[in-house]
């Protein structure tokens, strides 16, 4: 079914919406909390977060691309439970995303005011642009979907290695792009 | 920057990325400007016969055994696990069961095992059933190897018959380290004051899985240690990918042989040692995290260095005890004069007041949740936000409270959640929080809260007895009520401070008000009042709660849930009540 019919379901308040939307992204979903969250349970948990998420809020939000919208709201729910419950678990792969993360952005940066945060989401969408398809396909699936290296590598029919140096060079440019722009000290 | 902000900022780019990494596209990557100009024809060429070579390399070596890994390693195909790309073809690699070689019944039947879970667990399950079926079940091994249905079950025995093997039948989860050196037998094995480890869980022969950290020269080190034994169909074992990716090797480490995998990436590596002494099959996994902003140069020298911070000796042998954890039993004293069973301490006031209002709460609560998935009846929410609340039915509550009890109500609240000042009213519970709609989860945190602070904020020196435990989160009322969460091993409790005479919203009604208790006297030397509050009934959790009174306060411990006496006793012994006045 195509994004726009599913979202017509949602603005009909149909139930179908979110079986079309399950069927659909249901994998993706699972597999973006997965990343992050260690417990079965916990991803079929946020999985039905997200869908409740996606129909509290569609209308009036009428999203495009509809995957971007449902992944993102599956990430946050995911990393959300995951700070709340790190007490009792961890996930060391998830803690690695961040990690790298924190590597090409090491610079303190004031982000108390949203604008800036914001600032800082479109430039490194501007950086994005200037790399290849595959880099940006590597970084994205690495810090926005959080798949391991591993994971990433099986989608590609790559080797881990090369990505993780794809991914570390990738990591090395943005953080020259981010001094230049201004945004780094 | 702080790691979550980084996250959310990644969160933020633009949906066109995010669409368009949902699924590779081989043909854009081939059209990619940037790959065109740095690949010549001729290189391309070079290139091909040299992974050709290696790859033909790699397949020679692991046919002549060459390599640790090819001993251990079936070889397989990755499954895969909810990939967002469905269509991708399922990556080759290996199984290595943790408890045999490859060729053994005990990794033949775990990998037969591993395959079967992995249809099932692609199923779609009504979980509420599968509670109700497993709640009736008293085969130990429904827990174990994680059935969710009477055909898994059968499938799991069938497999056991088939391959000549027992299943587990008994399992312990120690919650700290020194409840793992009871239950297992054995003694230190980890090398060096800044290495932890913990382990989860603990079968009847011995076999053993958890976790730790190894604090090495530029950073510290996650892993996984897993100790099997032979005859048992094992409940885990491990799939590899891109075997021929390792690097291999073997060492001499204490007069035994270790044999060593370990491939690099740019922020660290993963890697792998195999030992095997007499019927103990040791599998340690570990990966990245290591040295942050400089690219890894790990290597053999790095492997030899985590293998070296185990003492494998150490790691076998040991008569478990599972009875160290699991028959643990209630150790009541003669109670001393005066002390307030958890019975009489629901008589009183602060008690019958907060108990209520928390009772209002959460049914306030239930009743707005409209979605299949939210279990009703729990009893579980916590209120955290100033009063009056604002909303009527609450605050009507409340007025009735206030009337019927002269106590000191609550006019300001302050809270401390893992190291950051939070906002209060966003709590759910003292380990996680609701963001309100229009705010952003950065709008949660307040600023960085040292762990000095958390201390003062609840006026009271550190009271936690055992180094395995540390104080998590805290909230703070205006009154001197508290209520704090505390990390103890691999589980958490809370304990709550409630002055005499005052209203703390956070003290939870019994289920079973006149449950027994008994007196206990706990490590400090203090005695306290103890209950596990009876049974549970579906769905609302019973209150266990151990009970101490000072001259001026009552300190709460509770648990969330349910837990068993013995727990109930271990929580109290880390707990110096002598520290509160």
């Amino acid at each position: 079914m195509e994004d726009s019919e599913i979202i017509a379901l949602f603005y009909e308040r149909s139930e179908q919406a979110i079986v079309e939307l399950n069927r659909k992204y249901g994998t993706a979903v699972k597999k973006t909390a997965a990343n992050i969250l260690n417990d079965r349970l916990d991803v079929e948990e946020c999985a039905n977060d997200t869908y409740l998420g996606v129909w509290n809020t569609i209308p009036p939000q009428n999203p495009k691309p509809l995957v971007s919208y449902v992944c993102r709201i599956a990430r946050n729910l995911a990393a959300k439970k995951y700070h709340a419950r790190r007490a009792a678990k961890r996930n060391s792969a998830f803690d690695a995303v961040l990690d790298e993360l924190e590597e090409c952005i090491p610079a303190p940066v004031n982000l108390e005011a949203e604008y800036e945060a914001k600032e800082l989401s479109a430039a490194i969408s501007r950086f994005l642009g200037t790399l290849s398809y595959e880099d940006r396909f590597f970084f994205v699936r690495r810090y926005f979907y959080a798949d391991s290296v591993s994971d990433i590598a099986a989608m590609t029919q790559g080797k881990s290695h090369r990505i993780s140096v794809r991914l570390f060079r990738t990591r090395e440019k943005l953080h020259q792009y981010l001094t230049e722009e201004g945004l780094l000290t | 920057m702080k790691r979550e902000q980084l996250f959310t900022v990644i969160g933020d780019i633009d949906d066109r990325y995010i669409a368009e990494a949902f699924r590779y596209a081989p043909e854009a990557a081939a059209a990619s400007p940037e790959r065109k100009a740095n690949m010549k024809p001729k290189r391309i060429l070079t290139l091909a016969l040299a992974a050709a070579l290696i790859l033909a390399l790699g397949v020679t070596a692991y046919a002549s055994g060459w390599f640790g890994l090819s001993t251990r390693m079936i070889e397989t195909e990755i499954p895969d696990f909810g990939s967002s790309t469905p269509d991708v073809t399922p990556a080759p690699g290996g199984f290595v069961a943790s408890n045999g070689e490859a060729d053994s019944p005990e990794a033949q039947a775990s990998l037969a095992w591993a395959k079967a879970e992995e249809r099932y667990r692609q199923a779609d399950w009504d979980w509420k059933a599968v509670d109700a079926w497993t709640a009736q079940q008293e085969d130990p091994a429904c827990e174990i190897y994680h059935c969710y249905n009477q055909e898994m079950l059968d499938t799991l025995h069938g497999i056991a018959e088939e391959y000549g093997l027992r299943l587990h039948s008994e399992v312990a989860y120690p919650m700290t380290q020194e409840q793992f050196k009871q239950v297992t037998g054995l003694g230190d094995f980890l090398r060096g004051e800044d290495n932890f480890w913990q382990g989860h869980y603990i079968f009847e022969d011995g076999s053993f899985k958890g976790e730790g950290e190894l604090a090495l020269e530029g950073g510290r080190l996650v892993f996984t240690l897993q100790r099997s034994r032979a005859g048992v169909l094992a409940p885990y074992g491990m799939y590899v990918r891109d075997p021929v990716s390792y690097d291999e090797w073997q060492i001499s480490q204490d007069g035994h042989s270790l044999n060593l995998a370990l491939r690099q990436n740019d922020t660290g590596f993963d890697g792998l040692i195999f030992f095997h002494e007499g019927e103990d099959f040791i599998t340690l996994s570990y990966g990245a995290q290591f040295v942050p902003g400089t690219p890894a140069e790990f290597g053999r020298e790095g492997a030899e260095a985590v293998a070296a911070c185990f003492d494998f000796d150490a790691l076998c042998g040991g008569e478990p005890d599972l009875d160290a954890v699991n028959g643990r039993t209630v150790a009541p004293v003669k109670p001393k004069e005066g002390l307030m069973s958890t019975a009489d301490f629901a008589e009183t006031p602060e008690y019958q007041a907060a108990s209520r209002f928390h009772s209002a709460y959460n049914e306030y609560y239930d009743a707005r949740q409209t979605d299949d998935w939210f279990v009703k009846g729990q009893y579980m929410q916590e209120y955290y936000a100033p009063f009056p609340t604002g909303v009527e039915e609450l605050d009507a509550v409340l007025q009735e409270l206030q009337g019927q009890y002269a106590l000191h109500f609550p006019t300001s609240v302050r809270a401390i959640n893992f190291g950051s000042w939070a906002r209060p009213e966003w709590l759910t519970s003292l380990m996680s929080y609701r963001v309100p709609e229009g705010a952003t989860k950065e709008d949660f945190h307040l600023g960085e809260a040292t762990e000095e602070e958390t201390w003062a904020l609840l006026g009271v020196e550190n009271f936690l007895r055992s180094e395995e435990s540390y104080l998590a989160s805290a909230v703070a009322w205006d009154t001197g009520a508290w209520q704090a969460l505390i990390v103890y091993g691999s589980t958490s409790y809370e304990l709550c401070y409630v002055p005499k005479g005052s209203f703390c919203p956070t003290v939870r009604a019994f289920l079973h008000p006149g449950a027994e208790s008994w007196a206990y006297e706990t490590a400090c030397g203090e005695q306290v009042s103890l209950t596990v509050d009876g049974e549970m009934e579906y769905p609302r959790f019973t209150t266990p709660l151990g009970l101490y009174e000072t001259d001026t306060a009552y300190v709460l411990l509770q648990f969330p849930g349910m837990c068993s006496a013995a727990d109930l006793q271990l929580f109290a012994d880390n707990i110096d009540f002598t520290k509160f006045s």
